[in-house]
């Protein structure tokens, strides 16, 4: 083998290791840049199904996490697992701040604390009010990544904290899966609650021109006890409305339902109309809302305009005996609309002179719409009280009237 | 007399040179034939000619003969001369039948050896096709071939390999399909190979590639001739070895992994379902375990609450880590694999019911391993025997995403990825990378594949007249 050959070897030996040396060192910075030591067995997590937050007068925190108790869960062969029904405990951990409160129950079990499995996030009332707690449970949730930002968030009154874990969790074990599995069904089939997402929440309390809004859950007392006794119940209607990432109040049912038509949130839900003339259900279903904002001489002149059909399920008339005229038609779908009118009416009111909030984001689509007037005009002042609703224009129109087949009876 | 004495120490002469130059093994045979007039020298190997056409058409014509003579026109034999004894020995040694006469040197064809009949290979089984496989012996590989393909631009060239082996290698192609290119470089390539011996088309395989450190060669191995007819006609060459039935297919590139002769016999769509079912094994095989322990330890949020409570109730009681019990359990598998390979079928299979029993069973039982690691590990050991083509590559990367998957999660799969690409981009076959679908029609055959009137190949049999125009 000449001299220049061995060189030409020797070039690529080093070659060969300079390309394996970059390879190492590339994965060990990816390894370490990206944090990936700390791998947890699954034997060692503890799943939190939902954790609810409180602060007392006293600026403490107290965290309450539902924890799914695996223990019975049997080693995975279905004669074992066909039998096993989900247990969780309750653990409470204080504190100064949100951290603190849950390192102590973290303290308290010996596991590692699963928080990316939690279902919903429960927040009471007087927390939520106190603008600097909220503005810290903000800032928790999005700088810890052990807590995801998925669960739905609720604020319910501080006074039910004791009630909520004895509640009734219909066919489910778990607070949590039960308000999700809830939730996941009245989305589709109601419009008088409001679901957010811990995320959407953050997400709105940081735009410019909306607020945010929560879910509601108020405990009622239920009209018949169940097997264990449990007798009280989950209502979800209504809504929470912040201002400022400050919870300012509930709004109602017919809140809830105006701000889902609003926002074009809304799958299907159902009305109900009595009056002298008629009485009828109809379910509201295909709902097309537009919200044109502008600006008119220093004002905010909001045009709304929403579209929809109605699918009769019930349907009694006091004077008309031909149901399907094309006069009684029309005349159901305008007392409808007008039921919709004035709720929305109502909602739109409500949020601008009572709770002086914009929850549905007027504010955001003038930005939109038009940043430099938005920024000279709105941006530093309180714009709620320049805002006009010029124009609600509602066109429902019914797809169905549910006609009888006399020959099924 | 003196005559006669002086010429019998002349042929002992002549029969010591003979075998010496032959080796002088047991099995080499040298006789010396006495003629009416003469004597002759036969030399042969036992058992590698055919003794009765030797009987028959050789000797007995020549005794026949009264005057003094003409081996070429007193024999029922093509012959043909060698120059010299060396030259006579060697191809004594390919099988032929060698006569020393008068200083010239004669030899007859007239092989015949025992051989294995044609069967079906173990490793293509199908449901649908031929069941034919190739064999030991390279004429008669040929003529499986041959008999599928009866073009004259079909051509089967022949080089030896090996100092001592002499190993027949025939380099079959398509004139006109192939690349010249491809052809001369794998030509040359096999006359530079110098090695004393080649006993299986893998030594030849690894002389031809490019990286031999590389985990895949960009060279494809078929034992069936339907297949090979089928790579001929995609235009790539066949290099056949006398003495093993593996053929090698050259430029193999990697998506030629997931496709089977059956996909062709198969109607378009449930063909095209089968090679997607093969990429979906490849994928398991290679990334499942390694996907799971990354899941499992760092990136628990992606498994459903009901799914990861399961896996938590059946680790609970397991003493090791997940990716520990993954790891037995893939080690173990490899040793019933490799085991269930050496020995005797009948063992073989009792051992594989064995290790199913200690691993799926007992293991779980006695709480060794977990279910859902030995569900893991089955899910990839099925997946696995998919594409047996890719066995060595799936089995090192699945070793490698093993470990990046349990020390860096879903970032080292990602990394593995990377890795693997470019480790898979890197890699050409005769000038032809490995993962490109250089051929303008190739789209039409590769995951998916067309119905045959949109094929290259079915162009080229239309144009040679194979098949009726439709």
């Amino acid at each position: 083998m000449d001299t220049s050959t061995i060189f030409k070897n020797s070039m690529n030996n080093g070659k060969i290791i300079l390309r394996f040396l970059l390879i190492f060192i590339t994965i060990f910075i990816s390894c370490f840049a990206f944090g990936c030591t700390g791998g947890v067995e699954p034997r060692n997590i503890a799943i939190t199904n939902s954790a609810l937050y409180d602060l007392d007068g006293n600026g403490n925190y107290h965290v309450l996490l539902e924890i799914i108790d695996l223990t019975n869960s049997g080693d995975g062969r279905s004669d074992e697992q066909s039998n096993y029904k989900r247990n969780s405990i309750i653990k409470r951990g204080d504190g100064a701040t949100l951290a603190q409160a849950i390192t102590s129950i973290s303290d308290q079990i010996d596991k590692t604390l699963f928080g990316t499995h939690n279902r919903v996030r429960i927040i009471t009332d007087r927390m939520a009010k106190n603008k600097q707690a909220m503005q810290e449970f903000v800032d928790f949730m999005i700088r810890n990544d052990e807590f995801d930002e998925r669960p739905w968030l609720f604020i319910i009154n501080h006074e039910d904290i004791e009630k909520l874990f004895t509640v009734f969790v219909g066919l489910e074990s778990l607070i949590g899966e039960y308000i999700d599995g809830v939730v996941k069904t009245r989305k589709l089939n109601s419009g008088c609650g409001v679901f957010v997402e811990t995320l959407k929440y953050i997400i709105d309390s940081m735009e410019i021109g909306q607020d945010a809004v929560a879910g509601r859950i108020s405990i009622i007392q239920s009209d018949d006890e169940d097997q264990n006794g449990r007798k009280f119940e989950i209502s979800f209607d209504g809504l929470s409305a912040f201002k400022d990432n400050k919870f300012m109040n509930y709004l109602t049912a017919d809140d809830a339902l105006a701000y889902n038509i609003l926002n074009n949130y809304l799958k299907r839900s159902r009305l109900n109309l009595r009056n002298s003339d008629l009485k009828a259900t109809a379910e509201l279903t295909n709902v097309n809302t537009k919200i044109l904002v502008k600006e008119n001489n220093g004002s905010m002149r909001i045009d709304i305009n929403i579209s929809g059909k109605l699918r009769i399920a019930e349907l009694e008339i006091f004077n008309e005996t031909n149901i399907s005229s094309k006069k009684l038609k029309v005349e159901i779908e305008n007392t409808f609309e007008e039921m919709v009118k004035t709720m929305i009416e109502k909602t739109l009111f409500k949020a601008r002179d009572e709770i002086n909030s914009d929850i549905i984001g007027f504010g955001r689509r003038m930005r939109m719409l038009n940043p430099a007037v938005y920024d000279l005009l709105f941006a530093n002042t309180d714009y709620l009280s320049l805002m006009v609703f010029n124009s609600i224009n509602i066109d429902l129109s019914i797809a169905n009237l549910g006609d009888l087949d006399i020959s099924r009876y | 007399m003196i005559n006669g004495a002086s010429n019998n120490i002349a042929l002992d002469k002549k029969i010591d040179e003979i075998r010496k130059a032959l080796g002088d093994s047991f099995d080499v045979v040298t006789e010396t034939v006495s003629l009416v007039h003469d004597q002759i020298i036969t030399a042969y190997i036992d058992g590698f000619i055919d003794r009765d056409l030797m009987n028959r058409d050789i000797i007995t014509p020549l005794k026949n003969v009264i005057f003094e003579p003409i081996i070429e026109s007193n024999t029922n034999c093509i012959t043909k001369k060698a120059l010299d004894v060396y030259e006579f020995a060697n191809e004594i040694l390919t099988g032929q039948f060698g006569i020393y006469y008068k200083n010239e040197y004669f030899l007859f064809d007239i092989r015949k050896w025992e051989k294995r009949a044609i069967q079906t290979p173990d490793a293509e089984n199908v449901t649908r096709g031929p069941k034919e496989g190739f064999t030991e012996d390279l004429i008669t590989n040929t003529v499986l071939i041959r008999r599928r393909l009866k073009s004259p631009e079909f051509i089967i060239d022949q080089v030896k390999i090996g100092n001592k082996t002499k190993t027949l290698i025939g380099i079959g192609y398509i004139k006109g399909l192939a690349d010249c290119d491809v052809v001369s470089q794998i030509k040359l390539k096999l006359q530079l190979i110098d090695v004393d011996g080649v006993t299986e088309s893998g030594k030849i395989e690894q002389y031809l590639e490019r990286k031999p450190l590389g985990l895949v060669s960009g060279i494809g191995l078929t034992q069936k001739p339907d297949i090979a007819v089928t790579r001929l006609l995609e235009g790539k060459v066949l290099i056949l070895c006398d003495g093993t039935p593996h053929v090698l297919t050259i430029p193999e590139l990697f998506i030629d992994n997931f496709k089977t002769a059956e996909d062709y016999y198969h109607r378009v769509f449930f063909g095209t379902f089968l090679r997607l079912m093969r990429v979906i094994g490849f994928l398991i095989s290679i990334f499942l375990p390694g996907l799971a322990v990354a899941i499992t330890t760092y990136n628990m949020e992606m498994l459903p609450v009901s799914y990861l409570e399961t896996i938590i109730g059946a680790v609970a009681n397991t003493p090791f880590p997940q990716v520990i019990e993954i790891l037995f359990l893939i080690i173990m598998l490899e040793l019933l694999k490799e085991s269930g390979t050496r020995l005797p079928k009948t063992i073989g299979s009792a051992v594989s019911i064995v290790g199913a029993l200690i691993i799926g069973d007992a293991a779980v039982r006695a709480g060794i391993v977990s279910a859902p690691s030995v569900m893991i590990v089955a899910l990839t050991a099925v997946s696995s025997f998919i594409i047996p083509n890719l066995n060595e590559f799936t089995t090192i990367f699945r070793f490698v995403f093993l470990g990046l998957g349990a020390f860096l999660g879903i970032l080292g799969i990602g990394i593995g990825v990377v890795f693997m690409v470019t480790q898979l981009a890197s890699i050409d076959s005769f000038g032809v990378p490995i993962l490109s679908l250089k051929s303008k029609n190739i789209w039409r055959d590769t995951i998916f594949r067309v119905p045959f009137k949109k094929q290259k190949y079915y162009e080229f049999a239309k144009q040679d007249g194979y098949i009726n125009d439709i």
